[in-house]
C-alpha cells in the first residue's frame, strides 16, 4: 500500500515513489516523487531530479501543453528509465518545475491500481488477484 | 528630470489620454497602472497537462522492461 499526500494537497491526493535511472550510465536516483494524474497525458519529471541524475534535455525538441484552464506552456523532455512497481518504464518524459511530478496516462494505461480515497491508500491490483500486492 | 501626470484610460487595449495633449514623436512616458493588480505571470506548473499536439503522443510510447529482484536492468 501506498500512502495519500495529506500535506501538499487537500483533498489528499495518491502520490507515487519511483526510481529514475539513467539510460547511459546506469546512475539511480530513488525516491522520486509523483502526482497520480489520469487527466495528464503524459509523465513529468521533476526538473531538480533529472539535474541531479545528471540527464540533459533533448535537445532541438521541446513539446507543447495545453494545461487544465487552457493556458499554453512548453516543456522540455528527457530519454530516461522511470521504475515504477517493478517495471522500468524506457522512454521520453517532460520535465517540470516543481519539487512533485506528476506520473500521467503514458504509464498509468499499463497498471492496474486501487485508489481508496477514505483510507488515503492506493494499491497495484493484479488482474484476478482481489487482494491486491504492494505498491512502491 | 521634468515628469508630468496626465491622465488616461485603457480602450481596446490602447492608452487614450484624457487631456487633448500633443506629445512629440519618440517622447519617453511611463505608465502607472491605478487602482488594478498586474496580471499574474504564468504558472511554471503545469497540473493534469495535454499535449498540445496530440501527434506527440507517439514519443512518449515506453518500453516496459521487467526488474529482476537484483534491480539490475
Amino acid at each position: 500500500m501506498a500512502s495519500y499526500d495529506a500535506s501538499h494537497y487537500d483533498p489528499p491526493a495518491p502520490i507515487a515513489q519511483v526510481t529514475l535511472r539513467d539510460m547511459k550510465s546506469g546512475a539511480l536516483l530513488p525516491n522520486v516523487l509523483l502526482l497520480l494524474d489520469t487527466g495528464a497525458d503524459v509523465t513529468l519529471l521533476p526538473r531538480a531530479a533529472v539535474e541531479r541524475l545528471g540527464v540533459k534535455p533533448v535537445s532541438g525538441k521541446d513539446y507543447e501543453l495545453l494545461g487544465f484552464d487552457g493556458t499554453r506552456s512548453t516543456a522540455q523532455a528527457v530519454d530516461v528509465d522511470m521504475i515504477f512497481l517493478a517495471k522500468a518504464y524506457r522512454g521520453r518524459y517532460l520535465l517540470i518545475d516543481d519539487e512533485r511530478g506528476v506520473l500521467g496516462r503514458d504509464i498509468l494505461a499499463s497498471v492496474v491500481l486501487l485508489l481508496h480515497g477514505p483510507l488515503q491508500e492506493w494499491s497495484q491490483q493484479e488482474v484476478g488477484n482481489e487482494s491486491g500486492s504492494s505498491a512502491r | 528630470m521634468l515628469v508630468t501626470a496626465i491622465e488616461g484610460v485603457v480602450e481596446n487595449g490602447k492608452i487614450r489620454l484624457r487631456e487633448e495633449i500633443s506629445l512629440a514623436e519618440n517622447t519617453r512616458v511611463y505608465v502607472i497602472v491605478a487602482d488594478q493588480h498586474m496580471p499574474a505571470p504564468l504558472p511554471a506548473q503545469v497540473r493534469t497537462p495535454r499535449l498540445a499536439n496530440p501527434l506527440d503522443g507517439g514519443d512518449f510510447r515506453k518500453q516496459v522492461v521487467e526488474v529482476p529482484a537484483d534491480g539490475k536492468l
